[in-house]
């Protein structure tokens, strides 16, 4: 028991220093950036008052090294900043907009990982005319730019035929509650959620292919088959088991392309994410706010990576080795 | 024994259809390089310019893949982006590559505290996400044309440095390394003109790939509206036409088909090259 | 310093770390070259014999100065080698040159034979090409393989393994050396192909008589068939040293006898009338090694001396043997 908490301690000295690494770029950021940095940090617009108040609160008349250590406690602490534009405190908009994205992110993972793995392996036991479609297919999938395919889907499905809505999580004005509410979110969910599993079952069908073809060369496919287990039992049961780790470890470390991935399909469908923050506080010049999603977005994905590692050395005991 | 010949006999099939996935990707860049190289004499309206047509006409005579919201020739934008988006591609590459190289190969040559160091920098880069920070980067030092080349470069360059140090340290074991040295070989020599050529299959297909990631970030950039405005940009083009999916659709899908097809073709040609750069090491 | 010995080793030490405690400090050394010193004189030949894991491919390395040494000295031609700083050393390298054990992982396979023995006197010389490729030709030619032409422009992978060992010969000889090490030249070779590299060696070893060899195997036949005088190591440490002809024919530290013991003999009346030790134990992991003589763990003469004291050399019919059975003499 012990070794695994070993290994869980030594992962968290791994990762917890990247924290530091995100806030100290962003910090060298503001501050490389050209002009003063004071309106970076207070957004352009902002009257007298609220610039020198904004100076002064984060010590910019001080030493560098100062300064860097006031920005590390203010960003530990939470405070990432106020939008002048939005007249909110910077991490209060964005942690009202996170329970959104990580929906969507994580309903696109679980879509993509079933799916894909239950195409893959068909893909892998069947060769032929299907698993070359199917090559292409992912091929193709893995190549479309998310942006494009949300604009596409919503175009086919929400324009022309009119399936599903046109964007955001629910309907406005409708006031439903309970199951409806529930019902009309899930409708929302469909398109922006398919548009993003689309790359990822692309890719875990390719792997989960690969992954699988090469454990059914193994011998102990071959002693299976001896026994006289079914070809589907062979294929589901023994091959998959053994093929799954090259998967999980892939879909574990992705969650960070899905993120990105879901910022900019949030823009597509105007879900009220972090993506459709950051395309609007671009758009106004918010700086503080896109400074802000950068830290929390990579922050988010630091622990996840930093989740999936433990769980996965905890699945593997030959991981924890290293 | 049925089911081994017929194992076989797949096999076989697919060792070809690998090669013909080089073949394919090859053609589909060449195209994409020719059509960039060639923009202006394939266009016949400057892509910028405004009104040159009525705005949100669907695709007609004069302009095949339609006009935007402010009159511009879509086609003529696509073509260019395409220029916009190759050119971006290959540059910020080329930044990552010597970049990249330079910190792994003396990460991977000299081992002691400066590869420590190095690799402590490097590992740490690789976990933020690329896109943000490329986001963020633009943002703040404007966005300009070189910035964008600069930000991706600056966001590629640790996963070279990783691959490339990977393969010095595998390769610098090698027999004819130690009788280089056991010649007199002087180290620069033994860098570039031992470990370095031994090294090319492996970082060949990574480049490629690497390539296709810049685009992509290119586009996605553009697409949030981070770009140059004065540069045609496929990301751009799909930015504007956001706001119009509902009327015109042609606005956003033929800049979305060519970015597609760039990336279709490079992921053929990056994912061809690694099976085939492979098994031919193995054979020997 | 100055005799006539081409090659001075003395007390040579290679210990690399072996494990390390949480901190970082090491805690033990894997001891693979432990207090080596020899001579070889001019024009000589030396084998050095020894299991693998002796400690005889690092000994080797640490004379051409591929790896630093833990302590020690080698002096060549008078000229302690650790001395010399880069450039110097580089100087010296056309004089000191080594064949390795596996032709095919020596030789880069991305270049032509041509460029891999052009590459030498380009480094080394300031010849003009053409000078250069007759140069190269008249190489190709000395190690057997003609017509030079037809190996020239070809990869490594395209050669047999016997032609690429002749290759990493010519390579080494081009510059004329005085000291040639060849590490187990001919056991990564197909059997029938080892008869005509050791011939090559030999011939070799005829034209350029003020060369040295030293030859390093556990074989100890391809010794014999080259060097004159021999050098037995075990676990980092020589336990005999002498003419090859008298070691084989007689030898002294029990060691060596259970080497030799293990070359078959043609004829079965002197293969049955043989003193044949029986082979015991492993050899001992050289990080820890037991205190004393390193062997007396598998040695059947041990006494109690032995495990404790490592012996001395002790001079015994002009040889030199490291085992407390000849202290008397």
């Amino acid at each position: 028991m012990s070794q695994a908490l070993n290994f869980i301690v030594k992962r968290l000295i791994q990762y917890i220093p990247m924290i530091f690494v995100v806030i100290v770029i962003n910090f060298m950021l503001i501050n490389l950036a050209p002009g003063d940095p004071t309106y970076i940090l207070a957004g352009e617009i902002g009257d007298e008052e609220f610039i020198k108040a904004t100076r002064s609160r984060l010590g910019l008349d001080r030493p560098i090294h100062e300064r860097l250590l006031i920005y590390i406690s203010n960003v530990l602490r939470g405070d990432l900043g106020y939008s002048y534009l939005r007249s909110e405190q910077v991490s209060k908009l964005i942690l009202d907009r996170i329970p959104a994205t990580i929906f969507l992110v994580l309903s696109a993972m679980a879509l993509s990982a079933a799916v894909g793995i239950l195409i893959g392996t068909v893909a892998a036991a069947r060769r032929g005319t299907l698993d070359v479609t199917l090559s292409i297919l992912s091929l193709i999938g893995i190549s479309i730019p998310y942006f494009w395919l949300g604009q596409i889907i919503l175009i086919v499905f929400a324009v022309y035929l009119g399936l599903f809505p046109l964007g955001g999580m629910v309907t406005v004005g409708a006031g439903y509650k309970g199951f409806d509410y529930v019902l009309d979110v899930l409708r929302h969910m469909v398109l922006p959620v398919l548009t993003l599993a689309t790359f990822n079952i692309a890719y875990t069908t390719k792997i989960t292919r690969a992954s699988v073809l090469e454990s059914l060369t193994q011998d102990y496919i071959v002693t299976a088959r001896a026994k006289g287990l079914s070809e589907r039992r062979v294929v589901f049961v023994h091959a998959l088991r053994n093929a799954l780790i090259p998967v999980v470890t892939y879909t574990g470390f992705n969650t960070g392309v899905l993120l990105v991935g879901a910022i900019l399909t949030e823009t597509v469908f105007a879900w009220p994410g972090m993506g459709s923050l950051l395309y609007d506080s671009i758009k106004l010049r918010d700086y503080p706010v896109v400074l802000g999603i950068f830290i929390y977005g990579s922050i988010i994905i630091i622990i996840a990576n930093l989740i999936v590692d433990i769980l996965y050395g905890l699945i593997d005991p030959r991981i924890r080795v290293r | 024994m049925s089911t081994n010949t017929n194992q076989k006999k797949k096999v076989k099939r697919s060792r070809i259809l690998l090669n013909s996935r080089v073949y394919a990707g090859l053609i589909i860049v060449s195209a994409v390089v020719v059509i960039a190289v060639f923009a202006p004499l394939l266009t016949w309206f400057p892509p910028l310019k405004t009104l040159v047509g009525k705005p949100f006409t669907p695709p007609n005579e004069g302009h095949p893949f339609g006009t935007d919201d402010l009159g511009r020739d879509i086609y003529s934008n696509v073509i260019y982006g395409i220029r916009t988006s190759l050119t971006i591609g290959l540059s910020s590459v080329l930044i990552a590559i010597v970049i990249g190289t330079l910190i792994g190969v003396l990460a991977g040559y000299y081992r002691g505290f400066l590869e420590d160091f190095l690799m402590r920098i490097t590992d740490m880069t690789l976990i933020l996400p690329q896109f943000l920070l490329a986001l963020v980067i633009v943002a703040i030092f404007g966005q300009s044309f070189t910035n964008i080349i600069i930000a991706i470069g600056i966001v590629s360059w640790p996963g070279l440095a990783r691959l490339i140090r990977a393969e010095f340290l595998s390769i610098k074991e090698r027999q004819f390394v130690e009788a280089a040295r056991a010649i007199g070989l002087p180290d620069s020599r033994i860098i570039f003109g031992e470990i370095l050529p031994n090294a090319i299959p492996a970082v060949i297909p990574y480049i490629i790939l690497q390539v296709n990631s810049a685009i992509l970030i290119e586009a996605g950039l553009g697409f949030l509206g981070v770009g140059d405005p004065n540069v045609p940009s496929l990301g751009l083009m799909l930015n504007t036409a956001q706001q119009y999916l509902l009327t015109s659709w042609w606005m956003a899908v033929y800049p979305g088909i060519m970015l597609s097809m760039i990336v279709v073709g490079l992921n053929l040609l990056g994912d061809g090259l690694v099976e085939y750069l492979n098994p031919r090491l193995r054979k020997r | 310093m100055k005799n006539s010995a081409l090659l001075h080793v003395i007390n040579l030490k290679k210990y690399f770390p072996a494990g390390r405690s949480f901190f970082g400090t090491v805690r033990s050394y894997v001891k693979a070259v432990d207090d080596v010193s020899f001579q070889v004189e001019k024009g000589s030949s030396l084998g050095i014999v020894g299991e693998s894991g002796s400690g005889k491919t690092t000994l080797a390395r640490v004379i051409l100065r591929l790896i630093e040494p833990t302590s020690g000295t080698v002096y060549f031609d008078g000229v302690n080698i650790f001395s010399l700083d880069k450039n110097e050393l580089r100087k010296l390298r056309p004089q000191i040159q080594m064949v390795f054990q596996d032709p095919m992982a020596s030789l880069n396979p991305r270049k032509k034979i041509k460029q891999i023995l052009e590459q030498v006197y380009k480094l080394h010389t300031t010849l003009d090409l053409k000078t250069i490729n007759e140069k190269v030709a008249n190489l190709l030619e000395r190690v057997g393989l003609t017509p030079p032409e037809l190996f020239l422009e070809r990869y490594p992978h395209e050669l047999s393994g016997g032609q690429r060992q002749r290759v990493c010969i010519a390579r080494a000889i081009a510059l004329n050396p005085r000291l040639l090490i060849a590490d187990e030249p001919v056991s990564a070779l197909d059997v029938s192909i080892r008869g005509q590299i050791i011939n090559l060696l030999l011939d070799i070893h005829r034209d350029f008589p003020e060369m040295v060899y030293i030859v390093i195997s556990h074989d100890i036949a391809l010794i014999k068939s080259i060097c004159e005088d021999t050098l037995v190591m075990y676990a980092g440490k020589v336990v005999e040293q002498g003419k090859t002809e008298d070691i084989i024919k007689k030898p002294l530290h029990p060691y060596t006898s259970m080497l030799l013991s293990a070359i078959p003999v043609p004829d079965p009346d002197i293969a049955k009338s043989r003193d044949r030790p029986t082979i015991t134990g492993e050899t001992p992991s050289l990080i820890n090694p037991p205190p004393g003589c390193r062997f007396h763990t598998r040695c059947p003469y041990a006494i109690e001396k032995c495990r404790k004291e490592p012996p001395p050399f002790y001079n015994v019919e002009g040889r030199e043997v490291a085992c407390y059975l000849y202290e008397k003499q």
